[in-house]
Formats: structure tokens, C-alpha cells, sequence
């Protein structure tokens, strides 16, 4: 079972993507061999809908972290039998939901994922009343969200939970298209490319969802 | 804003590099649907690029190939993408048997997977590149 937390930008209007995305982790859970999972687009709060100035506060994720535990202590109540295997993924804006909820409130889940962060509210791992191990994070080499984590006034939501210091399990992703190389490389488009159909980014969630290692990133 | 094939030429590819591969290799393969998506969407509400392009995307498992003919199998399919054009992009093998290769003239991508819990199952996927609907740029909202 794995409930997908989108992030910035995400309503109800646009949320026939994010439920297309779910159909894909399900499908690299599937690959990976999984053979009984559910994966829910959960989107019980108010998005912020701009990365500027909205994504920058944090009341957003506060709003949403007691209906984000709530929403994982209902999955376990309503399990029959044997405890599923439940992930907790966010993307962008939506792991710092995740962050906060498991930070204040604790979150009933076996893994926690992060793509593509702008950071999760607190600055190491150990923070977030979760096993280390079951938290796994990943950035592509050209997302412009990292611009997020550069120490400074726009560094809001904490370190980048990919950094060697934050103490997660970083996995694998594309690098993503290739920006100017006046930005460094980096792109909007990167930003959203880790649901492109197969590729390394989706096949880890897969894996991660189906209980197994995502392979790590590679050291850059 | 680019010209690209249309949604429906991205569809009938994808399939169509599938069923190349698989009628390329032995044992032949029996194919059963693991999804067909015609219309990923391939805009995220804050990149900015421009709005409504879309993805095309198959995806099978690979049937009929016993387990110990699966790393042969995917051996072969490497070698045949190297004939066909694609340039191999990720290779997690030995570890995790996950290969994903592109083409260098169109950008469509395919990726073969074996399955790692319970009894293993190869699976093969094909993906369009980002196109319009129509094969244009689609107007945008000011």
C-alpha cells in the first residue's frame, strides 16, 4: 500500500496527473513483484499552488499533518490480516508535508519517500521519529528544486534530505533533462520527470513500495 | 515550440518496438498487457514549460520464457537494441535485473525488468518522448 503526497501546484483540477502517477508506481511496484498493492493519490490539503511565494511558507504542511497521520493510522485500522507493507511518498512541496507530519505527529508507515525536496523540516533524518533506514530520498542532477536547499532566505523547509549529512537512504534517479548551462544544467522540467514511464526514479519507488532496496544513487 | 509525431504515431510506435524486440528473440514471447497509457500527462502545474504535451507508453509481461532462459533473454534484447539504435542508459545487473536503453533518432525508450519477489516474470516496456496531441504546439493560455 503507498499513499503519494503531491505537491505545489496540485488541485483538483490537475489531479488527473497525479492519479497517473499512482498508476505508475503501482505498475513498477507490479514489476518489481509485487502482487497485492494499492497506491492512493492523497491530496487532503491545501496545496500550495506556486513555488513563489506560497511553497515558501510553512503553514501549508502544518494544515496537513494531522489528517496525513490520521489518514495512515485509517490504513492500518482497516488492513485485515497480516500488516500490509505501507510507503508514504511525496513529491516536491508534498514531503514536506510528510516531514512535518512525522516530525509532530509520528506517521504509522514502514517507509518514507522523498522526491525531489525542497526540504522536510527538520535537518537529519533522525528527527522524524522513523527508522533511518526506511527513509529514502532522491533529487535528479538537473532539478531546480535543489536551488531550494542553497543555505539563505529561500532554505525555508531544511536541508535537501539527499545531503551526506541528512542521514537517509539515497536512491537512484535520471538526471533529467538538461538545462542552460548559465543555470548550471539545472531545469524545470527535471523537476517532474521521475513518473516518466520505466525510468530509474519510478522503477526504485516501485521497488521501495514492494518492500525491496532501491539502488543507490551513484556517488557524483 | 517544437513539432512532434502525433499521439496517436507515439502510441502505435511503442507498441510496434515491442513487438520488434520480442519477434527478434527466441523463445518467443507471449505477451500479456500490463498497461497501455496513450496520454501520460508531461507538464508537472509549476514547471512552465508549455502545457499539454503527452506520453505514450506500453508496457507486457514477457511470457513463456522460463527463468533460467531470463539472463540469456535480456543478454539477447541488449544486443538488439544495439542493432535498432538504442544506446543503453542504465544497466542495475547483476543486482537488480533492470535495463533501460533510449534511441538515439526518436527518443523512445525501453526498459526490460525482472521481477525480484515471487516467481520470476520478465516484463518489457516501451515510451514515447513528450509529443502534442496533434503533432503542433497546442495554443497556450496567456
Amino acid at each position: 500500500m503507498a499513499t503519494y503526497v503531491p505537491g505545489t501546484g496540485a488541485n483538483l483540477s490537475t489531479v488527473g496527473g497525479d492519479v497517473r502517477r499512482s498508476d505508475l508506481m503501482l505498475e513498477a511496484a507490479t514489476t518489481a513483484g509485487s502482487s497485492s498493492t494499492a497506491v492512493i493519490t492523497w491530496l487532503g490539503y491545501d496545496a500550495p499552488q506556486s513555488i513563489a511565494p506560497d511553497a515558501a511558507l510553512e503553514g501549508y504542511a502544518d494544515g496537513a499533518k494531522k489528517d496525513l497521520d490520521r489518514f495512515q493510522d485509517s490504513l492500518r485500522a482497516t488492513h485485515e490480516g497480516i500488516p500490509s507493507h505501507n510507503t508514504v511518498l511525496g513529491h516536491s512541496y508534498g514531503t514536506t508535508v510528510i516531514g512535518h507530519a512525522a516530525r509532530d505527529e509520528g506517521l504509522n508507515a514502514d517507509e518514507l519517500v522523498f522526491v525531489a525536496s525542497p526540504g522536510v523540516g527538520v535537518s537529519n533524518a533522525d528527527q522524524l521519529n522513523f527508522p533511518t533506514e526506511h527513509i529514502h530520498a532522491t533529487v535528479a542532477q538537473h532539478d531546480i528544486i535543489q536551488v531550494t536547499n542553497i543555505p539563505g532566505p529561500y532554505d525555508v523547509h531544511g536541508p535537501d534530505p539527499t545531503g551526506s549529512q541528512f542521514g537517509a537512504d539515497v536512491f537512484a534517479s535520471n538526471p533529467g533533462t538538461e538545462g542552460s548551462p548559465y543555470l548550471e544544467g539545472i531545469s524545470e522540467a527535471a523537476h517532474s520527470q521521475y513518473w516518466d514511464y520505466r525510468n530509474p526514479a519510478l522503477d526504485n519507488m516501485g521497488r521501495i513500495i514492494a518492500g525491496l532496496p532501491p539502488t543507490a544513487q551513484p556517488t557524483r | 515550440m517544437k513539432n512532434t509525431i502525433t499521439q496517436q504515431q507515439a502510441s502505435e510506435r511503442a507498441e510496434r518496438y515491442i513487438r520488434e524486440a520480442v519477434a527478434g528473440l527466441i523463445p518467443p514471447a507471449r505477451l500479456e498487457v500490463l498497461s497501455s497509457f496513450d496520454d501520460s500527462p508531461c507538464d508537472d502545474p509549476t514547471d512552465n514549460g508549455p502545457k499539454g504535451r503527452v506520453i505514450a507508453s506500453r508496457g507486457y509481461w514477457l511470457n513463456d520464457i522460463s527463468p533460467d532462459q531470463h539472463s540469456a533473454y535480456v543478454d539477447d534484447l541488449v544486443r538488439w537494441w544495439s542493432e535498432h539504435n538504442f544506446t543503453v542508459l542504465t544497466d542495475n545487473r547483476p543486482g537488480n535485473v533492470y535495463v533501460w536503453a533510449e534511441n538515439r533518432n526518436d527518443g523512445f525508450r525501453m526498459a526490460i525488468q525482472q521481477t525480484e519477489i515471487g516467481p520470476k516474470r520478465l516484463s518489457l516496456g516501451a515510451t514515447s518522448p513528450c509529443v502534442w496531441p496533434n503533432g503542433t504546439p497546442e495554443p497556450q493560455s496567456p
